[in-house]
């Protein structure tokens, strides 16, 4: 299924090969009130068969509506725990905790091939509409979904595009090195971080700049994180699909008015 | 589960997102050295073959990886700047020095990563000499050898 391509028409801008690492898509919501650490394990026992490896990771304590800092102050008693659960070939995760559900994909070797979100959305919903079922059989209820959340994460290393930071310019347009009496050399290192509110979704685009060396291979690289959060109308899976698709479209549009021309032609930019 | 004290101890792992999966190292909370240091490895891979002019290989891309994975999860401040030289046989050293105390790591084509610690100011006295291999958790094992250099108990 997942080397399937979907063939649905892409009018959003595409890349032959984009630097896309990570992609990920879900969900926060309210406390799970009744959520205890045996639930992990029950879960798992639906998803083995898929999810063969579990991991015990500290949990997100990212608290961006009121509702999930007040919920998040009333249980700092609570064991503080998020599961990940790990599909076979460890290109796919699905990310738990009592106020999360994430799925993420990333690639493995260099020469994985890139999927879409068109063919990692259907998957979200199979594994989201399982969550749910498991919530409702057993008596937990409905989450009570507070934002939907798209992340990209992108490495752009160093020799694809840029050799130095007195490049970043090529990468990222809005960045400019010039100072106002030229005294300063070029930087050694630069990192930008920008929201921009959506107004018209009630959400916000954040992108993170970051010079890391990555750590499978030691490889110098920007690490470029377009994250966009916004809330849906209702906690309907069908609200919650239209958010992350919205979502997605600005995490594209953003991504490529955010990078500059030059990469484009070095990602091989279709449309 | 990841230690909240181990987490403290390590470098900072930069999760501008929590929810990300893949693993960088941020160079703003690495040592100044970190750089260097890459850079100097990556300069190794330049060398041709019979760089010491008695037959030496090239240097192993494999050693190089290896060096370049340790050298950036010990990029700790409080370390300081290693010499990193090519090694016969194609492998990698990373020389470390801290007052008495001297530490080399030689990071092999195989995956073996031997090391040698000597300390006290006799370098040639066997008894301020240790070496031995580091088998298995590299970056655990490594990490304790230099809390030894610098002294840490």
């Amino acid at each position: 299924m997942l080397e399937k391509v979907v063939a649905a028409e892409r009018t959003l801008p595409d890349f032959d090969n984009p630097p896309a690492v990570e992609t990920l898509m879900g969900v926060h919501f309210t406390p799970i009130e009744k959520w205890q650490g045996p639930y992990f394990g029950l879960f798992w026992s639906r998803i083995k068969k898929d999810y063969p490896r579990v991991e015990l990771q500290p949990p997100v304590v990212d608290a961006p509506t009121p509702e999930l800092a007040l919920a998040q102050l009333q249980s700092r008693m609570e064991l503080p725990v998020r599961c990940w659960f790990f599909n076979q070939d460890e290109t796919r995760l699905i990310q738990v905790q009592r106020n999360l559900f994430l799925h993420n994909w990333r690639k493995v070797e260099r020469t994985d091939k890139y999927l879409h979100y068109d063919n990692l959305r259907p998957i979200f919903e199979k594994e989201w509409q399982g969550f749910r079922t498991f919530l409702l059989d057993e008596g937990l209820g409905e989450p009570g979904i507070q934002l939907c959340e798209v992340t990209y994460v992108n490495h752009i290393d160093r020799g694809s595009g840029w050799e130095t930071f007195a490049d970043l310019s090529d990468v990222f347009p809005n960045w400019c090195p010039a100072t106002s009496g030229n005294v300063l050399p070029t930087p050694q290192l630069v990192a930008i971080n920008t929201s921009y509110p959506l107004k018209g979704v009630g959400g916000r685009l954040q992108i993170n700049a970051q010079p890391s060396v990555r750590q499978t291979d030691a490889k110098e690289t920007i690490q470029l994180i377009v994250t966009v959060r916004c809330k849906p109308s209702s906690s309907s899976n069908q609200d919650i699909y239209r958010c992350l698709d919205e979502a997605h479209r600005w995490v594209i549009l953003g991504f490529t008015d955010f990078t500059g021309r030059k990469m484009h032609d070095i990602w091989g930019r279709k449309t | 589960m990841s230690s909240p004290v181990l987490e403290r101890a390590r470098p900072q792992l930069e999760k501008p997102s929590q929810n990300q999966w893949s693993k960088v190292t941020s160079l703003f909370s690495s040592a100044p050295w970190v750089l260097d240091a890459l850079h100097g490895i990556a300069r190794l891979a330049e060398l041709p073959a019979n760089w010491d002019g008695y037959g030496s290989p090239r240097i192993d891309p494999r050693a190089i990886a290896a060096a370049s994975r340790f050298v950036a999860s010990v990029a700790f401040e409080s370390l300081p700047s290693p010499h990193v030289v090519p090694v016969l046989g194609g492998s990698i050293g990373l020389h470390w020095r801290c007052g008495t105390r001297e530490l080399e790591f030689t990071f092999q084509a195989d995956g073996a990563v031997e090391f040698l610690k000597v300390i006290g100011p006799d370098i040639d006295s066997e008894e301020s000499m240790e070496e031995g291999t580091l088998r298995r958790e590299t970056e655990t094992s490594g990490l304790k050898l230099l809390l030894w250099m610098i002294g840490t108990p």
